[in-house]
């Protein structure tokens, strides 16, 4: 296929002067406005008189936007229906992570799975939602979650430690399957 | 081609070239440090070669060897299309040479980069000072033997001196050669601080302006408050993890950002990705250009006071980056290319989504437009104004659509196909004027342009693969690695040691939003890349912001620094 070469075309100049047709160039782009500005305005009313808004602004705290399946908001430990966590402490997350915010102490168990995490902190005030650490993850034990909503009044709170961290497998179905399906190739 | 730019360059400095190469198709010669402003004019003399314009010069630091620095310059010629790269050797005790400024103006910005980051002395250029970082700063962070952890308190002007702030202005500044001293009445000239942080620019950039009355006499633009030290920061970590990174290049369209950086390491491999893995590069690029050129536009808009022109293009950008959102799980840390393929596949529906919220977007464009092209008070502001001399743009290395806008056929989707971008069908508009209400209208063409290459890539994207299958590259696909050994292993290595191309350097070029974004990678053979230099259409634009002003009314420095579109993120790094 080809690619072409296309001007611009440039709107024809405007009049000069205080001429008649100066005033008459104005006052047309200014109609022109409004009508813009009012179609969308009379559109907005009428939507709300049928109690239908399309008004396209999210009133945040009370609305809230669907996140796609593929949204990565801030990272969770999977938590097996044990109540234990998945994760074995193998440290993969830790080496792909770019701004180094986890960090992982294991420690052996008596339960089937012989390793676990001791501690496993994430530092939120530098994590980039970026989602390396979830690829790099041979277990599944660590995923992005749909939840954005971690501002903190202190710098101390935003290191998050393992036990606020974990999330039930339960809530986390829609997001394993989309690591399956888009990760598996 | 690259045969005979080396012979020709050989032939005619037999004592100068010491070295040729032509590793994966890029030529590049090396000289003698003292034959580099004579080589230099030579190459943009001479009829055959006609390398105008100035891409990209920085430095890289062998350290343990001797002459410890090279300095590394990129050429770029618009009118045969061709490339050259230039490397002299400099050594630690006097890291001296002579500037290319002369040759071409746009070197100034970057050797004063060059000079701040690696300490290496440009004589006889005209304002050798540091550019990012501030004078008080000691030592030069992108030498291998600064550390990355070392923190340097910020000290204000004047203290290091031993002088108290009150004893000169904290400000002061030295402008480069004022026209004149004084003014029209013979009053003397009133000094005005634009920004670092202003209601009328988009960005973190301080304009220091001398005015005569409402006239700019002399201007300086003065960046680096968005300094985050990139290549430092890519250099130490493995080579998948700076694609986070290069997101926070240009945010407003960052996957143009990714796209560049994956096909650079690529090509340190010298292997290509599938055909549905281009075709979704093209796709995800196309839908972050109609972003970042809604944004610009809106935002011009926005500060020559039409907010609700602003408030449709917003709302045309919030469509795009809900399919943005629905691809790639994040709106601007997209993170969506990766080396030898992407993340992740089409969602379901994608396609139908696409379209609608494309839709949409064009007619609120349309909408927008109508508020704008036609209203006299925003013509006025845009029309004739920031308008240079086409030969001046390109060897201040300008590119994208403000270069397009003087009506400079150079658009790197045109002149050298990369990925798909020859199959498909796409027009490149062109401006005649070479002023902001060109670069304008060239933006909303762009917008429409990249709707239909979207809707092109929807249609003839191909089934297959959307990653190479080469463990050493890609990360193991994640069923394998829940159940199989080998893979397992593969996991581990790639994450542990990064991949590890073979030991070369490759310098990539890719039209992002604004221009040229190209990457030059240096490997050593490790997971790490030793060097990884973004050259960025920001910089490049935004340097010859204070020679459009200059002369000009104060007000025009609004939609001139705004059509410029400076990315912050994208200009300091």
């Amino acid at each position: 296929m080809a690619t072409r070469t296309i001007a611009v075309s440039r709107p024809r100049p405007m009049p000069r002067g205080g001429t008649l047709g100066t005033w008459l160039f104005g006052a047309r782009a200014l109609l022109k406005g409004l009508v813009i500005t009012n179609r969308h305005f009379l559109r907005n009313l009428w939507g709300f008189i049928r109690r239908k808004p399309t008004v396209f602004t999210v009133q945040y705290p009370e609305h809230r936007f669907p996140f796609p399946n593929a949204f990565r908001g801030m990272p969770v430990l999977v938590q097996m229906d044990n109540g234990k966590e998945r994760c074995v402490a193998c440290g993969l997350c830790e080496w792909a992570c770019p701004t180094d915010c986890i960090t992982i102490y294991p420690a052996e168990t008596e339960d089937e799975i012989e390793r676990h995490p001791d501690v496993f902190n994430i530092n939120m005030s530098r994590c980039m939602f970026c989602g390396l650490c979830e690829e790099a993850c041979p277990e599944e034990a660590i995923v992005m979650s749909h939840n954005v909503e971690i501002g903190a009044f202190s710098r101390r709170a935003t290191l998050w430690h393992k036990e606020d961290l974990l999330v039930p497998v339960s809530q986390l179905a829609p997001r394993l399957q989309h690591i399956r399906r888009g990760y598996d190739r | 081609m690259s045969q005979d730019i080396l012979e020709r360059l050989r032939e005619r400095f037999p004592a100068d070239v010491l070295g040729i190469d032509r590793y994966r198709g890029d030529a590049s010669a090396t000289l003698r440090p003292e034959s580099v402003l004579e080589v230099a004019r030579f190459v943009k003399d001479d009829p055959a070669l006609r390398f105008d314009m100035p891409m990209d010069v920085t430095a890289v630091d062998y350290i343990g060897q001797e002459p410890r620095f090279e300095v590394v310059y990129h050429l770029y010629s618009t009118v045969h299309h061709h490339r050259l790269r230039l490397k002299a050797r400099v050594p630690q005790q006097d890291p001296t040479l002579p500037s290319i400024t002369p040759v071409w103006v746009g070197a100034n910005w970057l050797e004063r980069e060059t000079y701040d980051m690696y300490g290496i002395r440009f004589s006889g250029h005209p304002d050798l000072r540091r550019i990012y970082l501030y004078e008080e700063f000691e030592g030069h962070p992108l030498r291998k033997d600064y550390p990355k952890e070392k923190r340097q308190p910020l000290i204000g002007p004047g203290s290091r001196r031993g002088a108290s702030v009150g004893d000169e202005h904290p400000y002061a500044v030295d402008l480069p050669r004022p026209l004149h001293d004084t003014g029209m009445l013979g009053a003397e000239l009133m000094r005005v601080q634009l920004g670092p942080s202003h209601p009328a620019t988009h960005g973190t950039v301080r304009i220091v302006v001398d005015l005569d009355g409402e006239t700019i006499v002399n201007a300086d633009v003065q960046i680096g408050y968005l300094h985050r030290g990139f290549e430092k920061e890519c250099e130490s970590g493995f080579y998948y993890q700076a694609i986070p990174y290069t997101d926070r290049l240009n945010y407003a369209s960052a996957i143009l950002c990714n796209v560049g950086y994956c096909m650079a390491v690529e090509k340190l491999f010298g292997i290509e990705t599938p055909p549905r893995c281009q075709f979704l590069r093209v796709l995800s690029g196309e839908l972050a250009r109609i972003a970042d050129h809604f944004l610009c536009t809106g935002a011009t808009a926005l500060e020559l006071n039409a907010f609700t022109a602003f408030l449709y293009a917003l709302q045309a950008r919030e469509l795009i980056w809900d399919l943005v959102d629905a691809l790639c799980g994040g709106r601007v840390t997209s993170n969506y290319i990766r080396i030898g393929g992407v993340s992740a596949d089409l969602p379901n529906g994608f396609a139908e989504l696409a379209r609608t919220n494309i839709a949409k977007a064009l007619k609120l464009l349309g909408e927008m437009e109508q508020l704008l092209i036609e209203n006299p008070i925003f013509r006025g502001r845009m029309e004739g104004v920031g308008q240079l001399p086409v030969d001046e743009l390109i060897a201040y290395g300008v590119c994208g659509p403000v270069l397009r806008a003087a009506g400079v056929d150079l658009d790197l989707r045109r002149a050298q196909p990369y990925l798909v971008y020859d199959q498909l069908d796409f027009d490149v508009p062109l401006g005649s004027h070479g002023d902001n209400m060109d670069r304008f209208l060239v933006r909303v063409e762009e917008i429409k342009q990249s709707a239909r290459i979207v809707e092109q890539c929807l249609r003839m994207m191909p089934d297959g693969p959307v990653d190479t299958d080469d463990p050493t590259i890609r990360w193991p696909a994640k069923s394998h690695v829940y159940t199989r050994m080998e893979e397992l292993i593969d996991q581990f290595k790639q994450v542990t040691e990064g991949p590890k191309p073979p030991p070369g350097e490759v310098y990539v070029a890719t039209e992002s939003a604004n221009g040229e974004i190209g990457y030059y990678l240096v490997s050593n053979g490790t997971g790490k890349p030793y060097k990884c230099r973004a050259r960025t259409p920001s910089f490049s634009n935004t340097q010859p912001l204070a020679r459009m002003i200059r002369g000009r009314l104060l007000a025009d420095m609004v939609p001139t620094f705004d059509m410029l579109n400076m990315i912050g993120g994208e200009c300091d790094r």
